[in-house]
């Protein structure tokens, strides 16, 4: 599982990070994104769910989110 | 809540302010965060060193009938009203962000460059539209070339996240 | 009284920008990077608020007069009141409303300014995160790099008003 923390930064940082680790790992494995900034969580969120991965947790405590996704398998 | 609703309530609010209160020279001045910031700044700056404004003749125009009264509040507006909503729920945060541009001392300087082309250009990205709509063809040219910018600034992002 | 008028407005777009992250420039970044557009509706919103609002409003206020001009067939430029920095000076070489459209050398240095803030604003806007709108906001977050940036916003306004005004002005008249 690959984490990605992007606490302390703002959009569209996490975003785009969160594209540029979901690139790089292979379908079926699961991202981690650790991130602390309100609207960023929404956006992320919104992205991975346009971009077809299934978001399989996402919990949120004292302000830090982590949101747990799993690549989607690229259609062929 | 979508930011399309908000949108249109403050554009309409623009049009209204400009109607009916008088928010006037410059027409389509209804909303500017950068024109206000700099006519509350001018106001503030000319009282307490009346010889600056002389010298250079800032209350020129905006200035002139923004200088007599307490000049458009605004950027205060906004300030207030952001906090308090901030408060209500419960999401203010004392914050200092790490990424590179987005450190506090490249950001003074980034908003300095922002306010000196928005002067140049005439206007906020905000008033831009706002003259857009009023149908002034530079301010649609400018808001293309904000556009533009825009997306060569996403570029540099890009390479870097 | 404006004063009041302008702080109340200033209010509710503080409130509902807050809420909803409004942000011009971040949604045309939004767009371009991952095509979002949830803010681009925002700035849509605005346009369509505003143009309505001129529309609607125009037979009862003075104020609008001057409003869809191009039905006359005139000048398509906001002529002398249109920026606010440089061209605020009541500049009689401008075209007015009404006039037929022409591109004088004046009209296009002011276009010329246009094109180059314009592209400032968009480049440095976006790097910094936002529309000077939405730096309000974070401000008012408790965001010190915005804060930082409106210290600079306003001491911004100081230095073009002395020393790039007047500069500039000499260049393109």
């Amino acid at each position: 599982m690959k984490r990605l923390d992007v606490r302390g930064e703002v959009c569209p940082m996490p975003v785009l990070k969160t594209k540029k680790a979901m690139e790089e790992i292979s379908e079926g494995e699961i991202l981690e994104i650790i991130l602390d900034y309100p609207p960023s969580r929404e956006n992320v969120r919104r992205f991975l769910l346009s971009q077809g991965h299934e978001i399989i947790e996402m919990v949120e405590e004292g302000g830090v989110t982590r949101i747990k996704a799993r690549k989607r398998k690229e259609a062929s | 809540m979508s930011p399309f609703w908000v949108g249109l309530i403050v554009g309409f609010g623009a049009a209204l302010l400009q109607a009916f209160f008088k928010v006037l020279p410059p027409p389509a001045y209804g909303v500017c965060i950068a024109c206000h910031v700099r006519d509350v700044v001018n106001w503030v700056f000319i009282r307490i060193w009346p010889i600056y404004g002389v010298l250079e003749g800032v209350p020129k125009f905006v200035g002139a009938d923004v200088s007599k009264v307490l000049p458009v509040l605004t950027p205060i507006g906004i300030l207030v009203g952001a906090f308090l909503s901030a408060l209500v729920h419960r999401e203010l945060r004392l914050r200092s962000m790490r990424f590179g541009p987005q450190r506090p001392l490249s950001e003074f300087f980034i908003g300095m460059g922002v306010m000196i082309s928005a002067l140049l250009m005439g206007g906020c990205p905000l008033r831009t539209a706002l003259k857009s709509a009023y149908l002034d063809f530079t301010a649609m040219i400018a808001l293309g070339m904000i556009l533009i910018g825009v997306i060569v600034g996403s570029e540099v992002l890009k390479r870097s996240a | 009284m404006h004063l009041w008028a302008t702080f109340i407005l200033g209010l509710i777009f503080g409130w509902l920008g807050q809420r909803v992250r409004f942000c011009t420039i971040g949604g045309m970044r939004d767009y371009y990077l991952i095509r979002d557009t949830r803010l681009l509706k925002g700035l849509f919103g605005f346009l369509a608020g505003a143009f309505l609002g001129f529309l609607v409003l125009r037979p009862f206020s003075e104020a609008l007069k001057t409003f869809p001009w191009f039905l006359n067939g005139k000048a398509l430029f906001l002529s002398k009141w249109s920026s606010m920095g440089l061209q605020a000076q009541f500049n009689p070489l401008l075209p007015v409303p009404g006039d037929p459209i022409s591109f004088s050398p004046k009209v296009v240095a002011h276009l010329l300014l246009a094109v180059i803030g314009g592209f400032g604003l968009g480049f440095l806007g976006v790097l910094a995160g936002g529309c000077p709108f939405r730096q309000h906001v974070m401000a008012a977050e408790g965001s010190i790099s915005a804060m930082a940036y409106l210290l600079g916003f306003a001491i911004g306004a100081l230095i073009f008003h002395k020393f790039i005004g007047p500069f500039v002005s000499s260049i393109f008249g």
